[in-house]
């Protein structure tokens, strides 16, 4: 089994070399390394997730770099929902991509496929890694990937938007390495624990630094305001970059941190007894709130997507924060749960893009005519973020209610709750305008290739089954369970 | 075989293959068998528990059958076997399949015997009669839905705010639907919740908002499911509460007032369903057994003859295209459509309570449970409700659309008037012959309410209490009529307050984002000057955003740099010193 973990991540480095070596030229040899590797990456991954259901633990240390450090993998259960995810929506995103890519007439495809991979592969590196120093190792390699691909285009917008991409997420990093060694003084050991290894004699104020520095550095990646602003900027990337990286890998990444962070490093019975997490779920409580209120006003379509991925972010983290079984169950499954239906959403945005080339909101009336399986899909994603059955968004907002009631704080429920509400403020519009009758112009059905519709499609509706089946094919359920179970012993 | 599958489901499936194919045949097919085999299925069904799922480590029943939930399945699915008959003309898969979840959703929440699964399908329930409503088509229905939808969202998370709070205070242990007696925050807020969907006033206005913004058809729909959906909720888990009587008195007088002052046909009938759905609460707040039949009873016929009453109105706004009363001021149209208004009438006089109609089967058990109850008041004001509802519906409303407010005698010549389908009027006449059947042998109703129940309505008090109500009240109105003009106003409601919020908060979040806009262009602005500034650091003036006058010395790092030698001394300067302080510190 540690073959297939340790392939999992190679295989995508690999392929980045080989696609970033075959140059801009044979397309048809490029697409088939990708999907042959996104396929090959995710049955690894599921033979890995299977294997640690069935009890066997895979771990390596690989070098040692330091005393009692280690480049270290390890593959346990909180990193598999992750990689399971990345790994298998990067199959979809991929043949989305070709279309997309394609039908656009976009330039510089092999560099665009070359990163992608790398990124993904460094997403399943943080995902896999066993302690602080291998996570930040690949944290960065995911960082200096996406950079490339936010300025794809290489306009006045693109070279700004990756500038700024630039100076948030390295500033973080700095923040990172100076709690990571911080705490290494503190404790002499970077491994995860499930409840944490963080043991400091050191001053309360101290260790709270650390703490702060760790959140605040992994939150910009998670975007938490006030350090959010890249995301929107990030916008300006292809959609399919959109879809993968900015709703999935790369910002889950910074939430997989920090709930590293809060769930592995310092551990409830720290936080709890230094009442720390309230802060930082009040902290977190305001950018759920707040992003929500900026989605509303906002007219871009991808850009109102993106103040919802950091609403949605901070969900995760609050409900991650509220360091109860269900909580942390709710905060899990919400995770992988936003990732599918907002994977949807956005590609769907794509879709209206090369279908019709709008890109704002107020442009979106009658789309629903031209585009109904775009707007069906887009339709399942909206109400499944506003939490409505039957799409796997009520489970997550289900476990999250009651995990803030196990903690006995209503004021996060009403968060959550408003938080929904918000929700349904800024994307039904959306949906009710597509399918409104006004403009008659544009009732002319527009036929899209399958490689942009089916993927999409199949994301929507994979969003309904895993609400009815929560519990099949990547057991995302029972991961997440038992990830709470580990971490807070019930 | 009975067993076999959830009605609920079947019906959200079927809605679902309406929905992905265009086949008409198929259509055609699901609309007329699956509501009539729902209705065989659920007529042979036997209370007991069905259907249990295990779901995410929970244990739930989708299929919880006793004598409350029965009745309130059976009429669903009798009601929407006459709704699917009455719209079977309209060519529309997404009307068609938004009606079938619709009404597959209230059986499911009905027959759910979990909070969960209940949830689950009361915000189902919300989403697809969202879509109804937007179907109606026009700009107006647009925003209706939108406020429909989203008022509802609030109400579902009053209610799941309220469900997790419970579970919470009985220590997790079981998600099953209990009644609640305890007054505390989680049931008050489920209540609330329940009360928006009931339609209570302050939390009515979306009622009257959206569902005469539907098509014809579509109010048809809507009026049959949410409503009583909520009655259902109400009886199952407050019944007895003190405060629901003294509520469902104030929407039972609310919707009346309403009711006779407005003049869309369709909006004053949306009115009565609040005003009726009060008779329901209040009755549900008394708790007794015959009250809570009472309540069940009046549910039943209520969703007869408000289904007939709208179908009838529907068919009149089909065939005319108006349905603001003073658009119709003035065209005496009762000639051409003298059989609707017959159909009419029957609905009429069974939602005012007439004897040999099936309001009266109803509404007599409830007004006699008042009159048990020792509870003169109630009893008193009821019936004041039920006198209103004679004068808004049986009078005002006919007299306004039929005969055009008897203005003139302009007999609406040349008046094009749209025919009316078959399976419309078959389905109205099912309806008639519901409301005659239990009106006349109110038996075969009372045989089927949660307790068993010896009631005879036809006792002369009764009988001749009403009449006498009735008479006096068509007495006044021909006396009085000319005080209740016809004019082209709108009167105002709760929903204006809605929209003040709605628009305030709204321009809340555009501030807001301005705000984020300022900073982020000022921001923008700073690493902008930085830049310049960086690049020649002779302009230190742009800096400050302001233009250097004069000639601006380029930059050239040329110029600038030191000889080697000297950069080396400074170099050694610079160890030298340090080197200095650190071994003075050492000491």
């Amino acid at each position: 089994m540690g073959l297939f973990a340790l392939g999992s991540i190679f295989l995508p480095f690999l392929a980045s070399f080989l696609i970033l070596s075959l140059g801009e030229k044979r397309e048809t040899l490029r697409d088939i390394i990708t999907v042959f590797t996104s396929f090959l990456t995710f049955a690894f991954v599921l033979l890995c997730t299977n294997s640690l259901l069935a009890g066997e633990l895979v771990e390596m240390r690989i070098v040692s770099l330091a005393k009692n450090v280690d480049l270290y993998l390890k593959f346990d259960a909180f990193g598999a929902i992750f990689a399971n995810l990345s790994s298998f929506l990067w199959i979809l995103v991929s043949i989305y991509s070709f279309s997309y890519m394609r039908a656009l007439g976009e330039h510089n495809q092999g560099r665009f496929y070359s990163m992608f991979a790398m990124a993904i592969g460094s997403a399943l590196g943080v995902a896999y890694s066993g302690n602080v120093l291998t996570m930040y190792l690949f944290y960065e390699i995911l960082t200096l990937s996406t950079y490339p691909l936010v300025l794809h285009e290489e306009s006045e917008e693109a070279i700004k938007a990756g500038r700024k991409y630039l100076a948030y997420l390295l500033s973080g990093a700095g923040l990172i390495l100076f709690a990571m060694v911080y705490t290494y003084l503190e404790n002499g050991t970077l491994d995860f624990l499930p409840g944490g290894f963080f043991r400091g004699d050191s001053d309360p104020v101290t260790q709270a630094i650390i703490l702060i520095s760790f959140f605040v550095g992994f939150g910009i990646k998670a975007a938490i305001m006030p350090f959010h602003e890249w995301l929107p900027s990030a916008m300006v990337a292809p959609t399919p970059v959109s879809a993968l990286l900015h709703a999935v890998a790369v910002v889950k990444a910074g939430v997989f941190c920090v709930m590293r962070t809060v769930l592995f490093i310092f551990g409830p019975a720290f936080l709890l007894s230094s009442n720390l997490w309230f802060f930082l779920a009040l902290f977190v409580s305001f950018t759920v709130i707040m992003a929500n209120v900026l989605a509303i006003s906002e007219d871009n379509l991808k850009r109102r997507l993106a103040f919802s991925t950091v609403n949605n972010l901070s969900v995760i983290i609050l409900g991650s924060l509220l360091l109860t079984h269900s909580g942390v169950k709710g905060a899990l499954l919400h995770m992988v749960y936003h990732g599918f239906m907002k994977i949807t959403l956005f590609m769907c945005a794509g879709a209206i893009y090369v279908g019709q080339r709008k890109s704002l909101v107020s442009e979106l009336d009658g789309v629903g005519k031209s585009l109904p399986i775009t707007m069906f899909s887009f339709t399942v994603g909206a109400l499944g973020l506003v939490g409505i059955p039957p799409i796997c968004g009520f489970l997550s907002k289900w476990y999250l209610c009651l995990g803030s009631l196990e903690r006995n704080e209503i004021l996060f429920l009403s968060v959550f709750l408003i938080s929904a509400i918000l929700d349904g403020i800024y994307f039904l519009p959306i949906v009710f305008r597509s399918f409104s009758r006004k403009s008659e112009s544009h009732n002319k059905r527009t036929y899209l290739p399958t490689g942009l519709e089916g993927p999409l499609l199949f994301t929507g509706l994979a969003s309904i089954y895993l609400f009815l089946f929560p519990d099949s094919i990547f057991r995302f359920y029972t991961l997440s369970s038992t990830v709470a179970k580990s971490v807070l012993g019930y | 075989m009975i067993e076999a599958v959830n009605p609920a489901l079947l019906l959200i499936i079927s809605g679902l293959l309406i929905l992905l194919f265009e086949s008409k045949t198929l259509r055609l097919a699901i609309l007329l068998f699956v509501p009539l085999f729902t209705i065989f299925q659920v007529f042979c069904l036997s209370e007991g528990e069905y259907w249990t799922i295990n779901f995410a480590g929970y244990e739930l029943v989708t299929g919880r059958v006793d004598g409350l939930s029965l009745p309130f399945v059976y009429i669903f699915s009798v009601i929407t076997l006459l709704i699917n008959l009455y719209g079977l003309h309209i060519n529309e898969r997404f009307y068609h399949g938004a009606t079938l979840i619709y009404s597959g959703s209230s059986i499911g929440a009905v027959l759910s015997g979990d909070w969960f699964s209940f949830f689950a399908f009361w915000e189902i329930m919300a989403v697809s009669g969202a879509s109804i409503v937007f179907l109606g088509g026009s700009r107006r229905s647009l925003g209706a839905a939108f406020r429909y939808l989203i008022i509802h969202l609030i109400g579902g998370s009053l209610v799941l705010l309220g469900i997790v709070t419970n579970l919470y205070e009985s220590g997790f242990q079981s998600i099953g639907i209990e009644e609640l007696e305890k007054i505390n925050l989680a049931s008050l807020l489920i209540l609330s919740g329940f009360l928006l969907n009931a339609g209570c006033p302050p939390l009515h206005a979306w009622l009257p908002d959206a569902y005469p913004s539907a098509s014809y058809a579509g109010t048809v729909v809507l009026s049959a499911f949410t409503t009583k959906c909520a009655v259902y909720a109400i009886i199952r888990v407050f019944h007895g509460w003190e405060v629901l009587i003294f509520l469902g008195v104030l929407m039972a007088l609310y919707g009346i007032v309403y009711a006779v002052l407005e003049n869309n046909l369709r909006k004053l009938l949306s009115y009565h369903i609040i005003s009726q759905v009060g008779y329901m609460i209040c009755a549900a707040g008394l708790g007794t057994h015959v009250s809570i039949n009472g309540s069940v009873a009046h549910a039943i016929c209520n969703i007869i003859y408000k289904s007939l009453l709208l179908m009838a109105v529907g068919s009149f706004f089909y065939a005319v295209q108006k349905e603001e009363m003073w658009e119709l001021l003035g065209q005496r149209l009762y000639g051409k459509l003298k059989f609707l208004l017959f159909i009419y009438t029957v609905g009429a006089l069974s939602i005012s309570g007439v004897p040999l109609f099936a309001g009266f089967a109803s509404k007599t058990v409830i007004m006699a449970e008042t009159g048990e109850a020792h509870r003169p008041i109630v009893n008193t004001l009821l019936h004041l409700a039920s006198v209103g509802t004679f004068l808004s519906i049986a009078l005002k409303l006919p007299y306004g659309a039929w005969f055009g407010g008897m203005k003139d005698s302009n007999f609406t010549k040349g008046y094009e008037l749209r025919g009316i389908p078959l399976n419309m009027y078959i389905s109205m006449i099912l309806a008639v012959f519901l409301c005659f059947l239990i009106g006349v042998y109110p038996r075969i109703l009372y045989l089927h309410l949660p307790y068993a129940m010896d009631f005879n309505p036809y006792t002369q008090y009764n009988v001749l209490t009403t009449l006498q109500l009735f008479f006096f009240t068509t007495l006044s109105f021909f006396l009085f009529r000319r005080k209740l003009a016809i004019e082209p106003k709108r009167s105002k409601d709760m929903d204006l307050i809605y929209r003040k919020i709605g628009e305030f908060f709204l321009g809340i979040c555009s501030g807001q984002y301005r705000i984020r806009q300022k900073v982020q262009e000022s921001i923008g602005a700073l690493v902008e000057r930085m830049i310049i500034f960086a690049k020649n650091p002779y302009d230190l003036k742009g800096l400050f955003g302001r233009k250097s006058e004069g000639v601006i010395i380029e930059y050239d790092p040329e110029k600038m740099r030191y000889g080697i030698g000297v950069s080396m001394i400074m170099f050694l300067g610079l160890y030298g010193v340090l080197s200095l302080i650190f071994i003075l510190l050492r000491f």
